[in-house]
């Protein structure tokens, strides 16, 4: 049975749904640990979900690199907390990996890495290392199918959501405006890039840590998901999206209701799981 | 002073040979499966084998790198493949998938794993998981800074290496698919566009934030880290790292072996001057043809570091000719040419022992006709010129603008 888990775009919302109990299993970005688009809770509002959660599950997204000096942050994150509440860590430097496994919470860690899982074998390798991993979507979906159809276990597979294409520990809009001489704010606030020859946009923010750009839609598997094997979980993102138009989102998976979510004056696709990406290496013979 | 080994990269059998004789310690290379550089020329097994050996007899080190994200498609043949390294006698592979790590060390325990930069490896907790996997080395992020180094080093968990010259991804590497959106090339499987070095629009809630001329760029300046090998040194790196397999012989020639004599005045001096420093400098320029900076070695990156002005520079000085031999009873040099040069033009030579050494060129002759010429102007044209000193098979000639 697949389960879902979702990830709220904002504290409010997360709030809404665990008082209702609208789902089952989310996901929340803590501090500034997440590649989250949208800003990780504070300590205090963690608690607040923990205390309130019920039995909806609540799994954290630490998806971020960590350099020498975050690793005492986390570490202080880690002691304040009661890492039992928590249903799953998700996360994706090995550092975090190591740190938890110290303290005997293999079973809490899940690898998604957004780019490495990319075949059967080392999902499975990683999988034998942790409790689960997220397949990346940085794949077709025949390679998924095939992916999936290899394993001899269940993982877990992103369902909806706006990739990140980019992550870097550049501040690239604060060095922009530097040397345009522009006065422009760059905390919480969403740009999108152009290419010089192009239509697309894609949004880019700058974070305490250096700067991400997401896909310039949302991907989504919905019709497929029933004939994908060995999926335990499926993950759906909010992105960039408002909370309006995820709520809808969150629905339309919920009740099995592809038309609510195709009815959103969102750009939906299957991103980079349309085609097989080209140009690597031929073999040798 | 601690032994500090110099990486070179290379594109071909010739340019391995080339960064070898020219002061590298070890080269890294791609095979024909599982390395990034879909576009590089790179070598089958037999190639392989052969650098092994000429390596192993001037007792250099090879590694090859394994180092894309594979796909299930291209994880066929890995077994063979990887035995195929470990008959070749290559030192290590340079890799990222856990998969290739772990089989590597069952089926060629011998041949060691180094962790590619690929992992964006950035702290020491890091560094433990792979040596509890058996990597005896990890080439750590290009995002990690001196200070960060040199924290990381302390633990002395594992080898590291570090860059010291050559491109720098604008993204971690590794968690880039920027290229794969835009052109559908697969970046971590060797089809990178370089999608961050194009011209883009920044918009503010959908609206241009500058004239439409004015691009905002995201790409990096290269890296050049000449004034900080004395601390990589001093901080225990193992190995220093340039960048570029698919860059010429000429530009690796002259990059290693500025390195070269860079690394072993100050293990011999154990400090280096302001004027040693210029003088590395001036000899990087004559074959550097991109913007270089200091990366992230300083801590986060400034305007500096960025590449917002789109001009190329040129090298200072331009390879023209490549030696084959030279007899010095009659000074004459049998020369290959690679670039225009002229009678009456100044050049210098360089070689894996020649210092910098000018002269003009006073004759030309054509190697297979015996024809007097006043212009060499075909590309690997063999041509006898007069040299007033003495040079040897493998030195270089440039030209002095």
């Amino acid at each position: 049975m697949k389960q879902f888990i979702f990830e709220p775009v904002s504290f409010r919302q997360a709030k809404q749904w665990v008082k209702q109990k609208k789902v089952e299993h989310i996901l929340i970005p803590v501090f500034d640990f997440s590649l989250s688009y949208r800003k990780g809770y504070t300590l205090k509002q963690f608690q607040y979900l923990i205390n309130q959660k019920g039995t909806m599950k609540i799994s954290i997204n630490m998806m971020r690199l960590f350099h020498e000096n975050d690793l005492e942050r986390v570490g202080s994150f880690f002691q304040q907390i009661h890492i039992e509440d928590i249903t799953y860590i998700f996360y994706s430097d090995l550092g975090i990996y190591q740190m938890l496994v110290a303290q005997g919470y293999q079973d809490k860690l899940v690898y998604d890495a957004h780019t490495y899982l990319t075949n059967a074998r080392d999902v499975t390798e990683y999988a034998n290392l942790n409790q689960n991993v997220v397949v990346s979507n940085q794949i077709s979906i025949d390679e998924l199918k095939t992916l999936l159809d290899n394993l001899s276990r269940s993982v877990m597979i992103h369902g909806f959501g706006q990739s990140i294409i980019f992550y870097s520990r550049r501040k690239l809009l604060t060095r922009y405006f530097e040397y345009r001489h522009l006065k422009q704010r760059t905390e919480q606030m969403t740009y999108t890039l152009q290419e010089e020859f192009r239509t697309e946009q894609y949004p880019i923010v700058e974070k305490t840590f250096g700067t991400l750009i997401y896909e310039k839609g949302f991907y989504y598997l919905f019709e497929e998901l029933n004939q994908l094997s060995h999926v335990s979980h499926i993950l759906i993102h909010c992105g960039t999206l408002n909370e309006k138009y995820f709520e809808k989102v969150v629905d339309s998976y919920l009740t099995n209701q592809l038309e609510l979510l195709q009815n959103l004056p969102i750009d939906l696709s299957k991103g980079i799981m349309k085609e097989h990406s080209v140009l690597h290496k031929t073999k040798e013979n | 002073m601690q032994k500090i080994e110099l990486l070179a990269p290379a594109g071909n059998l010739e340019k391995a040979k080339i960064a070898l004789e020219y002061g590298a310690d070890a080269v890294y290379i791609g095979g024909k499966s599982f390395s990034l550089r879909a576009r590089a020329s790179n070598f089958d097994l037999k190639d392989i084998e052969t650098l092994c050996i000429f390596a192993h007899k001037r007792h250099k080190k090879v590694y090859v790198t394994t180092n894309i994200l594979p796909h299930d498609e291209d994880m066929v043949g890995l077994d063979a493949y990887l035995l195929g390294l470990g008959q070749a006698q290559v030192d290590a592979i340079i890799t990222s998938s856990l998969t290739i790590i772990l089989r590597a060390k069952q089926l060629i325990p011998q041949v060691e794993r180094h962790i590619s930069t690929q992992m964006s490896v950035t702290n020491h907790q890091t560094l433990h998981f792979y040596k509890q996997l058996g990597c005896q080395r990890v080439v750590l992020a290009r995002e990690v800074s001196l200070k960060e180094m040199e924290q990381i080093a302390k633990y002395q968990l594992t080898e590291l290496e570090v860059f010291i010259h050559g491109g720098m991804c604008s993204s971690y590497s590794g968690r880039c698919v920027l290229s794969n959106h835009l052109t559908n090339r697969d970046a971590n499987r060797g089809g990178c566009a370089h999608s961050c070095r194009w011209n883009y629009h920044l918009l503010k809630k959908g609206k241009m934030l500058e004239k439409k001329e004015v691009f905002f760029n995201m790409g990096s300046k290269d890296l050049m880290a000449i004034h900080f090998i004395p601390q990589l040194i001093d901080m225990g790196i193992t190995s220093l790292k340039i960048e570029g397999r698919m860059k010429s012989a000429y530009y690796l020639a002259t990059v290693v072996r500025c390195y070269r004599m860079l690394i072993d005045q100050y293990l011999e001096k154990g400090k280096l001057e302001d004027r040693d420093y210029l003088y590395f400098e001036k000899e990087m320029a004559k074959a550097e043809n991109r913007l270089t900076a200091t990366g992230f070695l300083k801590g986060d990156v400034t305007v500096q570091e960025q590449l917002y002005d789109t001009r190329t520079e040129s090298p200072t000085k331009e390879y023209v000719g490549y030696v084959l031999d030279y007899q010095p009873d009659t000074h004459r040099a049998l020369i290959e040419q690679r670039n225009y040069f002229k009678l009456g033009d100044v050049v210098e030579f360089f070689g894996p022992t020649l210092a910098n050494t000018t002269c003009t060129i006073i004759d030309i002759v054509d190697a297979t006709t015996d024809e007097r010429l006043d212009v060499a102007r075909h590309p690997m044209q063999q041509l006898y010129i007069s040299v007033p000193f003495d040079i040897q098979k493998g030195d270089m000639m440039r030209l002095v603008k």
